[in-house]
């Protein structure tokens, strides 16, 4: 027997540690291989329509990744080599010099880590193929992907955690380093002092939190990132002080009520809590607004995904669009779209339009880039917008008489007062009044978006001066998936020389935008969970080696194995019950910043509730589980 | 008979910002090869901090200590782990074993450590094992055997690499009588037919009365000595228990 072999006995028996370690560290290179090795997938390269966008994106989701996985990896491994600390101790007593022990450890750490790092790769090859399914499903391009391995991501992800493995072996030789030998002699110091409530500290923290909130509903400044600056402000330092006193006030409340105090053994579970949350403030406190982010991170996804087809029909209302050039093309093109069986046309409108320019230094709004006396201004007349409403099977009809104008808003965030009663002049001496402001586009969005409508009369007197130009608009059935016409539609286009946009374009262009960003910031998401989720369960896992001589007192002293059960599992859900309550008011307040209320806001705020609960649920019950292993067998 | 320890002048200070607190005040100490020493004193004597000087886990504020005769003083970090593994074994109260080696593994880790064959490494533990009347439980991991059994596996630890100083702290504090009593006899055994020399700190008098000599310290400073001469080991705790409520403190808690 060598002491290699008594290490190698040490592992197998501390297996249940090890493990934790060892799987965190699977579990961090499987997620990062497999977003390096999607950029890799040609499956996707093919199907996206814009890769290059998602290259970069997702190169930069990785830079964040790697940052997050770094500190995940360094917390689980401080974590788990203290939990060594007595035996390395043992070892420097027994006469192995600190050297050699710190040796030992970063060559453990190391054979661990590649090993780790091998199995990672290899069940990312194969996790790879899936999530490059997920991906290809949520841009609505189903296919089965074949099973490849990526070079380039295992070179990554070989160079980016040998670094991160080394690092962390490094850190292991210190520990030897780090405490006296002395201290294995004195006894382990029992739990923490239990920290003072105070009373000012618990008001303050009750004022930042709600003054974060109040921040998003009535801004201090028009500057979003000073708002935003502090919110975060207040947020942060809200919530640590939330768990410093609010949360140490509350508990003493309940210690003094002692009808509910001394029942069972609520006094211990309270205690326990009580003790253990100076320690455990900073880990809550990150772990509170970690929560925040990733609620936040699903949120936004999803309702970006939500919203896609609401979009795309705001930018395009038409299916197809084009400027007429001659009758022969029109022709053309009129019976590509019709020859399309699958999607039949629903309505046809030609829409003539006059650009001329305008002196708009009437109106507090001046497109970017353009200056106020010399504006492109394009102007339909009410007719031919009541004929497009029609088209569109959108409600209610425009009366325009006289200087009588609408205008389409540019800007979703404009409201009637900026453009009703102002007035513009076009062809120098036309002078126009707003009567009406209009939400929805009637024309594909392009620069500067200028839409007015006059009259039937003022637009003929207009078109003598200057001759309109002629939108010709389709629409047809099933607009979303009209991907072959749409191309044809395209391609002629291209060789013609005419202007031309489809519905499909923009509403796939739309939909990988979306597609991706809810992968990668739910991908993100899921990670933040899951870490937060290892985070609570390392150290649930160590109290309960710290505590596992107080339960067994406390057994011996008659408490059933029974009552046992119910405090750990009372403890266990006020810790992750706690962040996960912040987490998500917190994130909503937020939310609430980025998008105003409205239907998505309620169904995504409960999806995302929803995921995150189930896996937070899920380490809850393996929590409960093996501290009730631990202290309770 | 040659002197395995003898310390001189040998102060430990400990400063906090608020205070100066003297754990050991002047303590002039010799004990002699086969000796079995007691070190008894009330809670915050300095008992456990003397032993921790001479584990080498800690050092004195001033003075001299000399082990087997090596300047201890003098080493440096990996001399003195080579020291401690050579020249010292250490007993502790909350025994210190390694859950996941069985009893066997566990008593012929030293060994392993001075890189013994494996053959001789089988026969020591065999040796020590009968010598502490735990064969039977060789292949038993820690969590399967009781307090005194275990203890019995530390002290077989502490023994087998065949120690000049064995160092005991209150090996006796978390044990029942009966399993103090083995473990006592034991000690006592190996310290008469292999001249093992033992220095055990206690503030039990019952374990006390199978040293041969106890030095009773009071506030850092040794107070006085007992040796038990041609006394039966009766007659000896009389005499320790005597000294007790002169030494003050709460030693007699535990009678």
């Amino acid at each position: 027997m060598t002491l290699f072999d008594i290490v190698k006995k040490n592992m197998k028996g501390n297996i249940q540690n090890y493990l934790l370690y060892f799987l965190s560290l699977i579990i961090s290179v499987v997620i990062f291989y497999t977003f390096v090795s999607l950029q890799d997938t040609t499956e996707i390269q093919e199907r996206a329509e814009s890769f290059e966008i998602i290259h970069s994106i997702i190169i930069q989701a990785s830079i964040i990744l790697v940052l997050f996985v770094g500190i995940f990896i360094w917390y689980s491994n401080s974590f788990f080599t203290k939990r060594r600390k007595k035996e390395v101790g043992l070892y420097a007593l027994l006469g192995i010099r600190k050297k050699t022990i710190g040796r030992m450890l970063f060559y453990e750490n190391l054979i661990l880590g590649f090993i780790a790092l091998l199995i990672g790769i290899l069940l990312g090859a194969l996790f790879s193929r899936l999530f490059a399914m997920i991906l290809l499903k949520l841009l609505d391009s189903p296919m089965d992907v074949g099973f490849h391995i990526s070079v380039d991501a295992i070179v990554y992800t070989s160079i980016v955690f040998a670094l991160i493995i080394i690092l962390t072996s490094i850190q292991a030789y210190r520990l030897i380093y780090q405490f006296k030998l002395i201290t294995l002699f004195q006894a382990e110091k029992q739990g923490e002092q239990v920290p003072k409530p105070s009373l000012p500290l618990a008001i303050l923290s009750i004022i930042m939190l709600l003054g974060s909130a109040w921040i998003v509903y009535e801004p201090l400044t028009d500057e979003a990132m000073a708002n935003l600056g502090l919110f975060s402000l207040f947020t942060i330092n809200g919530t640590y002080l939330l768990f410093r006193s609010v949360i140490v006030y509350l508990l003493k409340i309940i210690q003094n009520k002692k009808t509910y105090y001394y029942k069972g053994i609520n006094l211990i579970g309270t205690a326990q809590i009580l003790h253990r949350i100076k320690g455990n403030t900073l880990t809550l406190t990150i772990i509170s607004l970690l929560s925040a982010a990733a609620l936040t991170a699903f949120y936004m996804g999803y309702s970006e995904y939500y919203n896609i087809k609401k979009n795309a029909m705001n930018h395009s209302p038409f299916s197809y669009l084009h400027i007429s050039k001659n009758k022969a093309s029109d022709q053309q093109i009129k019976q590509m779209i019709q020859q399309d069986r699958q999607h039949p046309t629903l309505s046809q409108v030609d829409i003539p339009v006059i650009q001329v320019n305008g002196n708009i230094s009437g109106l507090g709004y001046i497109p970017y880039g353009y200056s106020a006396n010399k504006t492109p201004v394009r102007i339909l007349s009410s007719h031919t917008y009541n004929q497009i409403t029609k088209a569109l099977n959108r409600k209610g009809t425009l009366h325009l008489a006289g200087n009588q104008a609408a205008m389409i808003r540019p800007n979703s965030d404009q409201t009637d007062s900026e453009y009703v009663g102002h007035k513009i002049t076009v062809q120098g001496d036309q002078t126009l009044t707003f009567v009406r402001l209009f939400e929805d586009r009637v024309i594909n969005w392009s620069d500067p978006d200028f839409y007015i409508m006059v009259s039937e009369e003022r637009f003929k007197e207009l078109a003598k001066l200057t001759k309109p130009f002629l939108y010709k608009a389709y629409r047809v059935t099933n607009q979303e998936n009209a991907k072959v016409t749409s191309n044809q539609l395209l391609q002629l286009a291209a060789k013609q020389n005419i202007t031309m946009s489809t519905f499909y374009l923009d509403y796939r262009k739309n939909l990988e935008a979306a597609g991706l960003d809810l992968f990668l910031l739910g991908f993100l998401g899921i990670i933040f969970v899951v870490a937060t989720g290892s985070i609570i369960y390392f150290k649930q896992l160590m109290e309960a080696h710290l505590d596992q001589e107080r339960y067994r007192m406390i057994r011996k002293i008659g408490a059933s194995k029974k009552e046992i059960t119910t405090t750990i599992a009372k403890q266990t859900l006020f810790v992750y019950l706690l962040p996960l309550v912040i987490g998500i008011l917190h994130s909503t307040l937020i939310f609430t910043i980025i998008y105003p209320m409205g239907e998505v806001f309620t169904v995504t705020i409960l999806v995302s509730i929803l995921v995150y609960g189930v896996i937070y649920f899920l380490y809850y019950l393996l929590s409960v589980y093996s501290y009730n292993k631990i202290v309770n067998t | 008979m040659r002197t395995i320890l003898q310390t001189k002048n040998l102060k430990k200070v400990y400063r906090t910002k608020e205070s100066i607190f003297q754990a050991l005040d002047n303590i002039e100490l010799t004990v002699r090869e086969g000796e079995f020493v007691g070190i008894m004193g009330p809670s915050g004597s300095g008992k456990t901090t003397l032993l921790h000087l001479f584990a080498t886990i800690d050092e004195p504020t001033s003075g001299e200590i000399e082990i087997a005769g090596t300047d201890i003083m003098q080493l440096n970090e990996d001399q003195r782990s080579s020291f401690r593994r050579k020249q010292l074994g250490f007993i502790f109260q909350d025994y210190n074993l390694l859950d996941t080696l069985t009893v066997k593994e566990n008593i012929l880790l030293p060994l392993v450590l001075e890189k013994m064959k494996v053959a001789e490494m089988e026969q020591s533990v065999n040796e020590i094992a009968s010598r502490f009347g735990i064969q039977s439980i060789l292949d038993k991991y820690p969590y399967q055997i009781s307090g005194g059994q275990k203890q019995r596996t530390a002290a077989s630890r502490a023994m087998i690499a065949r120690p000049s100083l064995l160092l005991a702290d209150e090996p006796t504090g978390a044990l029942d009588s009966k399993s103090a009593t083995d473990l006592l006899e034991s000690l006592k055994n190996v310290n008469e037919t292999d001249k093992v020399t033992i220095l055990m700190v206690t503030h039990d008098a019952f374990a006390a009365s199978y040293c041969k000599r106890v030095i009773f310290i009071k506030d850092g400073k040794t107070f006085t000595e007992l040796v038990r001469g041609n006394h039966s080991r009766k007659d000896f705790f009389q005499k320790v228990i005597n000294v007790l409520p002169v030494l003050g403190g709460n030693i007699d808690d535990t009678l």
